[in-house]
């Protein structure tokens, strides 16, 4: 009896001691404040000869709640990112601050720059000569093949992924890449991204101050200014129609005796949430256009029966014409390369043409992580060095080479995850089943014959 | 004039009309894509979208999902202005014939009349619900039409992937029966990307094999469930297409039940409600047509009398013997 009693206090005794211990834990901070008064000892600023004013208190107070509202990061800024609800400007002048603040404390040259380098020459573009300038802060050395892409910067490198980033809710859409944020306005525009580097898997943001110039379905040429912020070159741009927008950035660089220029191409989808387009605005919308203010481009061509929302998949075979001012350029070094990095290099024939194989570089560890939305980038580059010889911003030069980049989204296949035989395998078996069940069925509930005779 | 006019009308041999008309429909909604005919995709009824080459428009179903399935932020948002733009047009249709788009209309209802045909031919006898399954199975179609409702707004508000997308049509046999009209195997595949389409398209496959035996040995078997003719039959007060009926001047002969593709005893039960049409109802006007009544049963247009039961049309179609379903059982 006396142990239970003895028990039921130990009991009693540790619940108050446990509740006590964790109301001290939850006062601390306070208790502790209130022992180190913040305006230090002595009675508060706001008490004189025993009198408190009033004024002065409201003062103080105010000035402490200033104080902690500054002291205090934000949410979003504790993240890394804006405040979900500040507006537009506010958002982008944060991420062109971060950029700048990155910018300036990134060593100088890109990292990645000797790989880089190294792949350019196994890719067969023209070897790299020793920088001259000063190499941008955000890749983009001097040696480094450029690109457009409408797949956004990912910290830790590009590994494919969904269109537009994997941002929920939107994916599968070809056309939703580089899609802006923003509500409905976001439907009506696109933003697209300079990168450095010959390999899409680790090629790096690249800055840079140049006109991009824009070319919408309807051929109407614009050209884009960019704010140089000495982030990650990238302009956005409006898509108020379906159709192909085509994006350049035209580079020139005298490098010792020939003259560099890179025009590197993004072709960007704007595809209505409708189902298709009529076959007059197809024929209008979806054929490769030419853009007669870029001195070298390359042109994808389109895919038999080819619609704003055709993919390229992987076993596709899909063909490149190289041109100069508009006319096709034989024996161009035209080189492709896959999300994962493989490549291929061939020479462009009598018509600037070079057709590749787009190979299936996907391979999740095990089939649920399998995504047939997954997108990758594939890149193609065309280089080739006439004898053209003149004078670039006071320089001499006599000869030049021409580069021209273009890159597009590649994924899987229908035949990576659809199967014909099991469809038509569970088919039959629906038909079969069905079948046989109405057949039994309707055997069961046949009376067998009875022969009823009626005795006179 | 008028009387010869109506009289040819009301004597019609409905079944050669509604056949060659039906034919006709097939022909635009399954081929008249090539043609460069585009009807938009708010249509309602089963010209599916996903036969790409030959549509002449898009069966509103599959808009309609893809819409609600938005994030829900945009469609209770800017994005609903284009929900309720696709609605209004899909009701503007849909009045003009009401549930005649089922019975003289749409491919798959027509496919099914043509498998019913064959059976015909091949002497093999039909098959019916009965009262009691009829009862009990007539609320499937409801139960599909909230469930195409509900799964593409569970995607838009992140509870369901989109792996769910347009689920109605994933198991639509139309998805992967029309598409093989214009050599387009595309629709006959198990999706193994996910368990959700794993699932849908596995079902989808089932149930197409499932719907030839079925409208083989029944009726307009999927049109039963068919979740377009429920969401046809909540809207259809305003209709201008309707089918009436005047129960003083029935007889509950039975002729009209008997005709009834989709049995339903109401046609013929019901003396007291004017507007006959049920929710099962397709509007084939069979039931007009087998009517001896002069007047008991009536199609009208916007109030206007276009073609209602004559003794005299009755008789004819009888001697005719132009194959109602009531001569022949």
């Amino acid at each position: 009896m006396a142990k239970a009693t003895l028990s039921k206090h130990l009991f009693a005794a540790l619940l108050l001691g446990g509740t006590a211990a964790l109301a001290w834990a939850e006062a601390a901070p306070g208790d502790a404040a209130a022992r180190h008064a913040p305006w230090g000892d002595g009675p508060p600023p706001w008490v004189k000869d025993g009198q408190v004013d009033e004024a002065a208190k409201a003062a103080y107070f105010a000035r402490r709640a200033q104080a902690d509202q500054a002291a205090t990061p934000s949410a979003g800024a504790a993240a890394g990112r804006p405040d979900a609800d500040a507006s537009p400007e506010a958002k982008r002048a944060y991420w062109q601050k971060r950029a700048a603040e990155r910018a300036a404390s990134a060593p100088a040259g890109d990292p990645g720059q000797a790989d880089h380098a190294g792949h350019a020459g196994h890719t067969g573009m023209a070897p790299a000569p020793a920088p001259a300038a000063p190499a941008p802060r955000w890749g983009g050395g001097r040696d480094a093949l450029l690109w457009l892409t409408d797949s956004p910067p990912r910290r830790g490198g590009h590994a494919g992924g969904r269109p537009g980033g994997g941002r929920p809710g939107m994916t599968g859409m070809a056309g939703m890449a580089g899609m802006a944020e923003g509500g409905p306005d976001a439907m009506a525009s696109k933003r697209v991204w300079l990168r450095a580097g010959a390999n899409p898997l680790d090629a790096h943001p690249a800055s840079g101050d140049e006109t991009a110039l824009l070319q919408g379905p309807d051929g109407k040429a614009a050209e884009l200014p960019v704010e140089a912020h000495g982030g990650p070159y990238n302009v956005t741009f409006p898509t108020p129609e379906q159709g192909y927008y085509n994006v350049y950035l035209i580079r020139r660089i005298l490098d010792q005796d020939a003259l560099e220029v890179t025009a590197a191409k993004a072709e960007v989808t704007r595809a209505g949430m409708g189902h298709g387009l009529s076959r007059e605005d197809n024929a209008r919308l979806v054929p490769a256009r030419t853009d007669a203010r870029v001195p070298v481009e390359i042109v994808r061509e389109r895919k038999d029966k080819e619609a704003l929302f055709t993919r390229v998949s992987y076993g596709d075979a899909i063909s490149f014409q190289v041109l100069r001012n508009g006319k096709p350029v034989q024996n161009a070094r035209v080189t492709f390369t896959s999300g994962q990095g493989w490549s291929h290099s061939v020479q462009s024939d009598e018509d600037g043409r070079a057709s590749f194989t787009v190979i299936r570089d996907y391979y999740p560890d095990e089939w649920r992580l399998f995504d047939k939305r997954h997108r990758e980038t594939w890149l193609v580059a065309a280089s080739f060095t006439t004898p053209e010889a003149g004078d670039y911003q006071g320089g001499r030069y006599a000869r030049t080479r021409y580069t021209a980049t273009l890159s597009g989204a590649y994924y899987p296949g229908v035949t990576d995850y659809e199967s014909y035989s099991d469809g038509l395998l569970v088919g039959l078996a629906g038909l079969l089943f069905t079948g046989t069940g109405i057949y039994a069925y309707r055997r069961r509930r046949v009376q067998p014959y009875k022969e009823v005779r009626f005795d006179d | 004039m008028t009387s010869r006019l109506r009289r040819a009308v009301d004597n019609v041999d409905l079944q050669r009309f509604r056949f060659w008309f039906q034919a006709a429909a097939f022909v635009l909604f399954v081929y008249g894509g090539y043609l460069a005919v585009d009807l938009g995709n708010s249509l309602p009824m089963f010209s599916c979208g996903y036969n790409q080459e030959g549509r002449a428009g898009v069966c509103y179903l599959l808009p309609l999902q893809h819409q609600l399935s938005r994030p829900w932020p945009q469609l209770f948002g800017w994005a609903g202005i284009g929900v309720l733009t696709g609605f209004a047009t899909f009701f503007l249709w849909f009045i003009v014939l009401n549930k005649g788009w089922c019975g003289f209309m749409c491919p798959l209802g027509t496919l099914q009349d043509w498998l019913t045909s064959l059976r015909k031919r091949l002497g093999i006898r039909y098959s019916l619900y009965g009262e009691q399954a009829f009862n009990r199975l007539t609320w499937v179609k409801f139960v599909l039409l909230a469930l195409m409702f509900l799964i593409p707004l569970a995607i838009g508000g992140g509870l369901l992937s989109h792996d769910w997308g347009a689920p109605f049509c994933q198991i639509c046999p139309g998805r992967v029966i029309l598409p093989l009209f214009t050599a387009d195997p595309l629709q006959l595949t198990i999706d193994y990307s996910s368990i959700g389409t794993l699932v849908l398209t596995g079902l989808g496959m089932f149930i197409a094999g499932l719907f030839l035996v079925g409208a083989f040995i029944k009726k307009r078997f999927f049109c039963f469930f068919c979740p377009m003719s429920a969401l046809h039959y909540l809207i259809s007060k305003p209709a201008l297409l309707k089918l009436k009926k005047d129960g003083d001047k029935c007889t509950k002969c039975g002729n009209c039940f008997n005709v009834c593709d989709m049995e339903i005893r109401a046609i013929a039960d019901d003396l007291e409600r004017k507007d006959i049409m049920t929710d099962d109802c397709t509007l084939c006007l069979k039931c007009v047509a087998a009517c001896p009544e002069p007047g008991a049963l009536k199609v009208e247009f916007a109030r206007i009398n276009i073609f209602q039961a004559t003794e005299e049309g009755f008789l004819k179609r009888m001697n005719k013997g132009a194959g109602h379903d009531a001569c022949k059982r």
